[in-house]
C-alpha cells in the first residue's frame, strides 16, 4: 500500500509553480487572483469577493466564507501561470479556506471562455427554473407572519421558520406545543405555501426528536439542522423516532461525514455550504446523494455571485430540491416560487466592481 | 398493490390536502384511471402521455428558452468487426446535428451482446432526436430513469455509447476538449498506462519484457494466471502454480514495474483469498476480480484477509451499482468501465463517489479506441486516478494499426509510460463512416465458452 500511497501526491505540472513559457502557451493562464471583504470581518454578514484575472483578458467571480491575506497570497502562488479552465485541478493546490470561491470564479471563466452558462459547460440545464425558499425573520409569531405576508408578495412559495427559541434543555411538552402551534399559524396564513423549519443545531437529539413528532402529520418539507451533527448515534435519535424528513449540513466540511449519515440513513437533504465546496464539490456529493434517493439543497451565506452561483448549482446537477438565497431586500426574487435561470455566459451576472473596490484584502 | 393503482390512490388523497404551489399537485385524470398495464396504450411523440402532468412529452419542451440551438437529427450505430468472427465487435454511435459537420462519436460495445446493443442504442432514437444535446445529464437521466427496469449491463453499454457522444458533441461545440469541461487536466504528460503481458513462458520472456517495459518508459503490467478452469475450492497444485507464477514475474520484472494480477473473477472468495494471502510480500499493484462481481460482500470479505490492493468494477453499471462496493470501503481500487457503466458522466460520478472513501481508479477500457480516448478525459481530472488499462502489448499490435488507420494518429498508444491527451475539441478525433466500411459486422458472437474437468460450467 505504500506505492500507492506514495503516487496518490504528486500532481506534478500542478503543484510546481507554472514557469515563464507555461504561462505564455496556457490559454486563459491565471494572471492574479484579488480579494475583497464584504461586510466586516467575522460578522453574520461578513463574506469575500474573489476576483480572478487572466491574460487573455476575462475576469471571473467567486465567493468565499473568509480569506486570509496570508490564505490570499498562497493561492497566488499556487495558481497563477495555471490554466483557469482546470478548475478541478487546481482545488488540490489551493488553501481550503479559497477553494469553493475558486471554484466558482474558475467556472465562471470558463463559461465566459466557451460562451456558455456554467451549467451547460456541466451537461446542464437539467431543469428549467429552480425552487426557491426564504428564511422567515423575526422571533414572535406575529413578526414571522407579516415577513411570511412580505416574502409571499414577493415571489416565495416556501419558507424556513425558526423554531421558538428553547429556553432550557429538555423542554418537554410546552415547547412541542409551541412549534405545532407556530407551524399552524404560518399554514393559515399562507395555505398555498410550505414550510420547514430550521433550528441551527440549537436542540438536543431528544427534543429535536420530541419537536419533530409533534409536527410530523403537518408534514413540513423538512427540519433543518435540528442538532449538532456531534456523532452519527445521537442523529439515530431523530432521524429513527420521526418521519419528518431531516437536513444537515452547514457545518459540515468533510464529504466524509455527508457519507457516513447517507450510509447510515440519517439525512434526507444534504444543505452543504456552496462557498466551502464550490459547484464542483456540490456535485460530487450530488453523485453520491443520487445513489441513496436524497436531494441537495446547498446553502450559503454569501451575497449576489453566490445566489448566482447556487441557481447554476442546481440547474447542473438531477437531484437538486430548493434553493435558499441571501438578501431578502435585493433578490433575486422568484415568479410562482421558482427562481429562473441566468442565461448568460459563465454565472451570468454582472458584478459592479464599485461596489467593493475599496475593500481589497493585500 | 399495483404500481399505478397506488399513484392513481395517492394523487386522490393528495387532492383532500391543499394544494401546494411547491407540489404542483396534478389535477390529470388519467393518472387515477389508468392502469399502465394496458397493452392498447401508445406513447407517441404527438400524444401527450397519461403520467405526464406538465404536458410535456420531449426532453426539450420544456427548455426552449434555454435552448441552445443545437439539437439532434440522427443517430447511427455501426457495428465494427476486426475480424468476421470476433466475439467483441466494436458498437459506435455516431450522432448527428442541425449545426453543418457537428457531430459526435461514442462506443457502447458489450462484448459478446454485440446485436443486442446495437439494437438497445436504436431504441434510444426516437427519444434523442429533436432534443438538445448539450443538456447530457438531463438526457442521461431520462434514458436511465425513463428505462424504468433501469439498466444492467446492455441498457448501460448502450447509453454509454450515446453518453460520449454528447459529450463529444459538447466539447465540439464549446471548442474545448473534453477534459476542460471536466476541470482537467491534473497531469498536462498524458495519462499513466499499463499494458498487457504477451508470454512470460521463460526467464528469457521476462527479461525481454523488463528491458521493453523500461525502455518504452512503462511503469506498470498486468499478467494473468496459468490456469483457465479454477473450482470455488482448490487443489494444492493448483494453488501452488499459480502463486509461483507470481512470484516469478515479480522476480523477473524486479521490483520498480508495477505488477496487477488479473484473477478475472475465475474463482470464489476461499481460493481467492488464499493466493492473494500468499503473495502479500510480492507487494503486487493490485490482484483484479479475484472473485465475480454480484457479491460485494464476497468482495469485501476477501480484501479483509491480506494487505494486497484489490481492484474491481468493469462489469458494475452507475454509480447505483458501485454504491455498495464504495459504502464497505473494502476494495482499493475500481475500474470502472466507460463503454458500460454508463459513459463519461457516469464515470464521472462513480470516480467522484469513490474519492470520498478514498478509493483509487484504474478505469478499465478494453473494448475499442473511443471509449478508450474517451476515459483519458475523466482520468486527467480525477484527483483519485491511479492509472488506465491499456489492452495492447509493449509492442504494438495489429489493431493499433487499424485504429491509427481510422484516426491519423496512435489512438492509446503511450509515448514514455503515459497516453498523451487528446487537444482537439471533444474527446479529439475525427473519424469517418468511409473507415470502418472495411470491418462491415459479422454479427454476434459468444465469447468463449470453459468448462471444469467434469464438463461443468467455469468461469471465462
Amino acid at each position: 500500500m505504500t506505492s500507492l500511497l506514495a503516487r496518490r501526491k504528486p500532481l506534478p505540472l500542478i503543484s510546481q509553480a507554472a514557469s515563464a513559457d507555461t504561462i505564455a502557451t496556457v490559454p486563459h493562464s491565471i494572471s492574479e487572483v484579488r480579494a475583497f471583504q464584504m461586510g466586516s470581518p467575522g460578522s453574520e454578514n461578513s463574506y469575500v469577493v474573489l476576483q480572478v484575472r487572466t491574460n487573455s483578458g476575462l475576469i471571473g467571480y467567486g465567493e468565499c466564507n473568509a480569506l486570509s491575506a496570508t490564505d490570499l497570497k498562497a493561492t497566488n502562488q499556487a495558481v497563477v501561470g495555471h490554466a483557469a479552465t482546470a478548475y478541478q485541478a487546481l482545488d488540490a493546490v489551493a488553501p481550503a479556506t479559497v477553494r469553493g470561491g475558486l471554484n466558482i470564479a474558475l467556472l465562471d471563466i470558463l463559461g465566459k471562455a466557451t460562451g456558455a452558462p456554467i451549467y451547460r459547460v456541466l451537461g446542464g440545464p437539467t431543469r428549467n427554473k429552480a425552487r426557491a425558499i426564504a428564511r422567515l425573520s423575526g422571533s414572535s409569531d406575529g413578526e414571522l407572519r407579516s415577513d411570511l405576508q412580505k416574502q409571499f408578495a414577493a415571489g416565495f412559495r416556501a419558507f424556513l421558520i425558526p423554531i421558538p427559541a428553547p429556553t432550557a434543555r429538555n423542554q418537554g411538552s410546552d415547547f412541542a406545543h409551541l412549534t405545532a402551534a407556530r407551524l399552524q399559524v404560518m399554514r393559515n396564513s399562507a395555505p398555498d405555501a410550505d414550510f420547514a423549519f430550521e433550528a441551527h443545531a440549537e436542540l438536543t437529539p431528544g427534543d429535536a426528536a420530541s419537536m419533530a413528532a409533534a409536527v410530523e402529520s403537518m408534514h413540513p418539507l423538512w427540519f433543518d439542522e435540528p442538532c449538532p451533527v456531534s456523532n452519527l448515534e445521537v442523529i439515530h435519535k431523530i432521524a429513527d423516532e420521526t418521519v419528518v424528513p431531516v437536513g444537515f449540513g452547514r457545518t459540515i466540511s468533510d464529504a466524509g461525514t455527508f457519507q457516513d449519515l447517507l450510509r447510515a440513513g440519517l439525512i434526507d437533504l444534504l444543505r452543504p455550504d456552496l462557498l466551502t465546496y464550490g459547484i464542483t464539490g456540490i456535485r460530487r456529493l450530488a453523485a453520491m446523494a443520487e445513489t441513496y434517493y436524497v436531494d441537495l439543497a446547498p446553502w450559503h451565506k454569501g451575497g449576489p455571485i453566490a445566489n448566482a452561483a447556487a441557481l447554476h448549482a442546481a440547474a447542473s446537477i438531477p437531484n437538486f430540491f430548493i434553493a435558499q438565497t441571501t438578501n431578502a431586500t435585493a433578490g433575486p426574487f422568484p415568479r410562482d416560487g421558482f427562481f429562473e435561470l441566468p442565461k448568460g455566459p459563465g454565472l451570468g451576472i454582472d458584478v459592479d466592481q464599485k461596489l467593493f473596490e475599496g475593500n481589497r484584502i493585500a | 398493490m399495483n404500481r399505478r393503482k397506488f399513484l392513481g390512490t395517492a394523487a386522490m388523497m393528495a387532492a383532500a390536502v391543499p394544494a401546494s404551489r411547491l407540489g404542483a399537485a396534478s389535477r390529470n385524470p388519467d393518472l387515477a384511471d389508468s392502469c399502465g398495464c394496458n397493452p392498447f396504450h401508445a406513447q407517441t411523440r404527438d400524444s401527450s402521455y397519461a403520467f405526464n402532468p406538465n404536458g410535456q412529452t420531449m426532453a426539450s419542451d420544456a427548455f426552449r428558452e434555454l435552448s441552445s440551438g443545437i439539437k439532434i437529427t440522427n443517430l447511427k450505430v455501426f457495428g465494427v468487426s476486426l475480424t468476421p468472427n470476433s466475439d467483441r465487435p466494436y458498437v459506435f454511435v455516431k450522432l448527428e446535428t442541425n449545426q453543418p459537420g457537428l457531430v459526435g462519436w461514442g462506443e457502447a460495445t458489450l462484448e459478446g451482446k454485440a446485436k443486442s446493443t446495437m439494437s438497445c442504442v436504436e431504441d434510444f432514437r426516437d427519444f434523442l432526436i429533436g432534443n438538445d444535446p448539450m443538456q447530457v445529464e438531463h438526457l442521461w437521466q431520462s434514458m436511465y430513469v425513463h428505462t424504468f427496469y433501469r439498466a444492467g449491463p446492455l441498457i448501460g453499454s448502450a447509453i454509454s455509447g450515446i453518453d460520449q457522444a454528447l459529450w463529444d458533441i459538447r466539447g465540439k461545440a464549446l471548442n474545448v476538449p473534453v477534459y476542460q469541461l471536466l476541470g482537467g487536466p491534473y497531469d498536462q504528460r498524458g495519462i499513466r498506462g499499463y499494458y498487457h503481458v504477451e508470454s512470460v513462458a521463460t526467464a528469457e520472456d521476462l527479461a525481454h519484457l523488463r528491458e521493453s517495459a523500461l525502455q518504452e518508459g512503462v511503469s506498470c503490467l498486468k499478467i494473468g494466471l496459468p490456469d483457465h478452469d479454477y473450482e470455488w475450492i482448490e487443489t494444492n497444485a493448483k494453488i501452488d502454480r499459480a502463486v509461483k507464477y507470481m512470484q516469478r514475474v515479480r522476480e523477473g520484472l524486479g521490483n520498480s514495474i508495477d505488477i496487477a494480477v488479473d484473477f478475472h473473477a475465475k474463482m470464489g472468495p476461499a481460493v481467492a483469498s488464499i493466493m492473494i494471502k500468499e503473495v502479500e510480500p510480492l507487494h503486487l499493484l493490485f490482484v483484479e476480480e479475484p472473485c465475480p462481481p454480484e457479491n460485494p460482500q464476497a468482495m469485501a470479505r476477501i480484501a479483509r484477509h491480506s494487505t494486497t490492493p484489490i481492484a474491481t468494477g468493469e462489469r458494475l453499471v452507475t454509480a447505483y451499482g458501485c454504491r455498495e462496493l464504495i459504502e464497505l470501503g473494502a476494495v482499493d481500487i475500481l475500474q470502472t468501465d466507460i463503454n458500460h457503466v454508463g459513459g463519461i458522466s457516469a464515470l464521472w460520478k462513480v470516480a467522484a463517489m469513490a474519492n470520498i472513501s478514498d478509493i483509487s481508479m484504474a478505469p478499465h477500457a478494453c473494448e475499442g479506441p473511443i471509449g478508450g480516448l474517451a476515459t483519458l478525459h475523466v482520468d486527467s481530472a480525477m484527483p483519485n486516478f491511479l492509472v488506465q488499462e491499456i489492452c495492447s502489448f509493449v509492442k504494438p499490435g495489429e489493431k493499433e494499426k487499424i485504429w491509427a488507420d481510422w484516426f491519423g494518429f496512435p489512438a492509446m498508444r503511450m509515448v514514455d509510460g503515459r497516453v498523451p491527451l487528446p487537444t482537439k475539441p471533444g474527446l479529439g478525433f475525427e473519424l469517418s463512416e468511409e473507415a470502418l466500411k472495411k470491418y462491415p459486422f459479422g454479427g454476434t458472437k459468444p465469447m468463449e465458452f470453459v468448462w471444469h474437468q467434469d464438463g461443468s460450467v467455469a468461469a471465462l
